[in-house]
């Protein structure tokens, strides 16, 4: 298994679909987090990921489990071209909405992250699902890679996307080829696509190409670039400053 | 007369602001010294969805300060007056920005940051204002 390149670029598909999927996560712990007293901080941080790390768990069991169900499979295809579509999308302009306070207590700190978590990683585990197809060792792999992606991450992948701004058609092209060869193993279509194996490569490209088309056409309607904004402005020490004394 | 001296809370960008310190005491008239944090937005789709603005600019201020607090103990240690400003965006063109905002007659600044690998791949945020900047630059290594 390990020679046979196919192995190889599912693990390169895996790390991708983590690495695009859950460069926040580590935002969101720390904002979850900052109003615990230092003391609990690193406690709650701990807490969290171990938290959000179970939950990834039990949610990827789910979604291979679901995906194993009739129809489903195509459910789920529709599902990650809209992910691809979302990832290759500008930012809309506007302010965060969330009512999510920053907790001052452990606990409330713990739920937040696991809450936030299950937003978050709903994408991420249908993509590693998908990108799997039911090995259960790439399975684990990919929710092995998305731990220190959920801990560690600092804003790299932000940045990275920011100056290689490909990196992300990259990715939602992948999303899109990912979804049309689960769409392809679909049992629903199994006669279909047996007796027409060209469709095993042609159905995955044609789906990475309508991510790539149909997000160029949404992201014409809202173009604008990120502002640069002031946080704070301050003066100091301007009056109570002898001025004869260091000339 | 106003320098800027950007920080990232680095060992470079430290040693930057020891040589403005040093080249402001030969100066016939005490340059205005501005420090200048520039953090990146963190404020994704996600994040905004799940949290209040004002919890993410809490957050990005508190990360600002913190860059900026060996930069200002330096200065405070000096008994020197200056200015400090936290800004949210890409760090090479928020500098830029400001500085043409506050008309700045001087950017001295370290020639890398504190990023290793983030620098490897990105390129460093001296160059890019070397390159972009319409005030004078100087790098300090």
């Amino acid at each position: 298994m390990l020679e046979s390149t196919q192995f190889w670029v599912d693990v390169f598909k895996i790390i991708m679909i983590d690495l695009l999927l859950s460069g926040d996560n580590a935002v969101v712990i720390a904002l979850a987090c900052r109003n615990l007293p230092q003391a609990q901080r690193r406690q709650g941080i701990l807490y969290g990921v171990g938290g959000a790390i179970g939950l990834r768990v039990v949610l990827t069991f789910f979604a291979v489990s679901l995906l194993a169900l009739p129809y489903l499979k195509v459910i789920g295809a529709l599902l990650l071209l809209w992910i691809g579509i979302k990832l290759i999308l500008p930012e809309e302009e506007g302010h965060g909405e969330g009512n999510i306070k920053a907790e001052a207590n452990l606990w409330g700190a713990v739920k937040t992250i696991i809450i936030a978590d299950f937003v978050m990683s709903l994408d991420n585990v249908l993509g590693v699902a998908a990108a799997a197809k039911g090995n259960v060792f790439l399975l684990v792999f990919g929710l092995l890679v998305s731990i220190p992606l959920i801990a560690w991450s600092s804003q790299l992948v932000l940045k990275l996307i920011d100056r290689y701004p490909f990196i992300i058609h990259a990715g939602g092209a992948l999303l899109g080829y990912v979804a049309g060869e689960m769409l392809v193993s679909e049992t629903l279509f199994k006669t279909l696509v047996e007796t027409r194996h060209y469709l095993h490569w042609l159905v995955p490209v044609v789906c990475a190409l309508l991510v790539l088309v149909v997000a160029r056409v949404i992201a014409r309607r809202r173009a604008g670039t990120v502002a640069i904004r002031d946080l704070a402005d301050v003066e100091v020490g301007a009056e109570s400053q002898s001025k004869g004394e260091r000339i | 007369m106003k320098w800027l001296i950007p920080v990232d809370g680095s060992e470079h960008s430290l040693h930057a602001l020891e040589q403005a310190i040093t080249l402001a005491a030969t100066m016939k008239q005490a340059p205005q010294l501005l420090l200048l944090n520039v953090q990146w937005s963190v404020a994704t789709v996600n994040v905004k969805l799940l949290f209040d603005q004002q919890v993410i600019d809490d957050y990005q201020r508190e990360q600002g300060l913190q860059a900026l607090q060996g930069a200002r103990a330096v200065l405070d240690a000096a008994q020197l007056p200056y200015q400090y400003h936290i800004s949210i965006g890409r760090p090479a063109e928020a500098i830029l920005q400001y500085a043409a905002a506050q008309e700045v007659s001087l950017i001295i600044m370290g020639a890398q940051g504190k990023e290793g690998l983030t620098q490897w791949l990105l390129g460093s945020v001296a160059e890019r204002v070397l390159r972009l900047s319409s005030a004078p630059v100087m790098v300090v290594r």
